[in-house]
């Protein structure tokens, strides 16, 4: 199959996702109204102001975030040379839990420092990770991979400890909240800055596909192909980090989609490293508005996303490995 | 020419050289030759700049390797690693085209010429059939002429290949010797390996590098006046007097066992 013909498949399975995701909610809006709406008609009336200010936003926020975080992870696991790690190998997602935290103790909460705060945790902690690595190795994959695990495992801590300390009927229970992630607070403010920063990053991604491809590559042999290996491993990681980061500080912790879109992708259509950096853009984005539209339909309240998300990466996963399993038998 | 210069390196457990020196001279094939554990690897990690030397220096055509960044490095040397499973995840063709990585463009990758030097060279070494295939699919077999192609494609000034037939069926391994010969002739590089079977290295190697004792002790080349005399002597010296090598006709047969003269 040719590269566009897949491309193409995956956007159509983005647009059938995109126009569930608007037409599902608490507020009725039909097909016909959101047309109407985009057509100018209804402008100025509820409908229209209901699917401008909060669908759409809403449905662009977590495309977004979608496309982030499964380029994110393919990004990680080209990187270390491992299917299994998620965008938060190297700590971002303890990193920016911790920021978020500390807004919510104590700063009482105000919307835009947690979304800096969080940002600037995931950031911090992965400059920690490749800090460590250099203490602890010679900056190369393993020690980058060891140092992201105690990273992980300090930020897990400082976690469960502030969570401890937290005020148990009302602290706590925005923390939990924030570490499921949501995207129901998201407004045109967080939907921009997160566009600021996303949007750039995944350009460059994708304009330096064939010098990424190199990651697939074994250390040494791409050091004597004249590739500065550490300068390429340094310049991934700060791709993946400023996607992740940039969504999970406005979200809070989403799970799985890093893990999910390029597996899927790949498993799907046989991909190769450019196509499948690619089409995870479209696949992730697809997933995660399929798993926002559960999370916000299947009940009365609002469902924390990553209670969906983990759900069917667990159930998505296993239906894989098993087809897989049997094509190889 | 390659000059290596008073060279020591040292493994945390383990001293490999003290102060190495020889002197080697162009030739279009250089075999190392030396048992299991006397340091081969490690000269040829050293001279790829894989490794960092703890005293000493290497120069390669009056370069100073240790003074190099890898683009320059890649220039002058390409490698041609021992059996490798981490980085066969692409296509046949973009694994060789990785050879000319920072001749490409930043953002296009290979362009159509640059394929078409892969599969050119694919011809050249009768595996142009392989061309659309994945690197996972391939056999061991397979994959050598790959990393062949590679590192032709890469068209350094010296090729170091590191046990490159080990693994081979006995067809396979005169063909891929075959091959390297005939890239250096049509070429005018430089091949450097790393092997076991004095005979081969006999048959298609030009010049000989003795590894003993974690040092060398002989530089020995074809053009040499007592050439037979000497690989003789630099082998039973190898071998501790276990082998003798006896000549037939153009190649040489290695003799095990109690026959030995000096036994």
């Amino acid at each position: 199959m040719k590269t566009s013909k897949k491309l193409f498949l995956t956007c159509c399975f983005l647009l059938v996702c995109l126009v569930v995701s608007l037409l599902s909610g608490r507020y009725e809006l039909s097909l016909h109204d959101i047309l109407s709406v985009l057509s100018g008609e209804a402008s100025g009336t509820m409908n229209a102001n209901i699917f401008y200010h909060v669908r759409l936003v809403r449905c662009a926020q977590v495309a977004l975030s979608g496309m982030a975080l499964a380029v994110s992870g393919y990004l990680y696991q080209s990187c270390f040379h491992n299917p299994l790690v998620s965008p938060d190998t190297l700590g971002v997602s303890g990193g920016a839990s911790i920021g978020a935290i500390i807004s919510i103790l104590f700063f009482h909460d105000g919307f835009l420092l947690r979304q800096v705060l969080s940002f600037t945790g995931g950031i911090l902690a992965v400059l920690f990770s490749l800090l460590l690595s250099g203490m602890i190795g010679t900056g190369k994959r393993s020690s980058l991979l060891l140092a992201g695990i105690i990273t992980g495992a300090l930020a897990n801590s400082a976690v469960m400890a502030f969570k401890y300390l937290a005020d148990p009927t009302t602290q706590l229970a925005v923390i939990d909240y924030w570490l499921m992630g949501s995207f129901s607070l998201i407004n045109r403010r967080k939907l921009l800055s997160t566009a600021i920063i996303v949007v750039p990053v995944l350009f460059l991604t994708v304009l330096f596909r064939y010098r990424l491809k190199a990651l697939l590559l074994d250390e040494e042999e791409a050091q004597t192909l004249g590739i500065n290996v550490r300068r390429l491993y340094r310049i991934c990681i700060a791709l993946a980090t400023l996607l992740t980061a940039a969504s999970v500080s406005v979200s809070g912790i989403v799970s799985w989609i890093g893990l999910l879109a390029p597996h899927i992708v790949s498993l799907l259509f046989r991909s190769s490293f450019e196509e499948t950096l690619l089409l995870s853009m479209p696949a992730g984005a697809a997933i995660l508005l399929l798993s926002d539209t559960v999370a916000r339909t299947l009940t009365g309240a609002e469902l924390p996303v990553s209670i969906i998300t983990s759900f069917i990466g667990a159930v998505v996963l296993f239906v894989f490995l098993s087809v897989k399993r049997r094509r190889n038998l | 020419m390659i000059e290596v210069r008073n060279l020591s390196f040292a493994f945390p457990d383990n001293v490999v050289f003290d102060d190495l020196s020889f002197i080697l001279n162009d030739c279009p094939v250089t075999a190392f030759l030396g048992l299991n554990g006397e340091g081969k690897t490690t000269l040829i990690r050293l001279l790829l700049g894989l490794l960092k030397p703890d005293k000493g220096n290497i120069l390669i055509d009056k370069h100073d390797i240790g003074g190099l960044n890898e683009k320059e490095r890649a220039k002058l040397l390409s490698y041609v690693p021992q059996e490798n499973d981490d980085s066969l995840l692409m296509s046949v063709s973009d694994f060789i085209c990785m050879g000319g990585i920072n001749r490409q463009s930043l953002f296009t990758g290979p362009d159509e010429n640059e394929r078409r030097i892969a599969k050119d060279i694919l011809k050249e070494l009768d595996a142009l059939a392989l061309y659309d295939r994945k690197m996972e699919t391939l056999s061991h077999g397979q994959r050598r002429l790959i990393y062949l192609a590679r590192a032709i494609f890469q068209d350094s000034r010296i090729m170091v290949l590191d046990e490159p037939v080990s693994s081979l069926d006995l067809v396979r391994q005169h063909a891929f010797l075959k091959h390297l010969r005939d890239y250096t002739q049509k070429n005018g590089r430089r091949v450097l390996m790393s092997i076991h079977d004095p005979s081969l290295a006999y048959e298609y190697a030009d010049a000989f590098v003795f590894f003993r004792n974690h040092g060398s002790y002989d530089v020995l080349y074809r053009n040499d006046p007592s050439f037979k005399e000497k690989f003789s002597n630099d082998i039973s010296i190898l071998y501790e007097n276990r082998i003798r090598p006896v000549y037939i006709d153009d190649g040489v047969f290695m003799s095990y066992g109690s026959e030995d003269p000096d036994r």
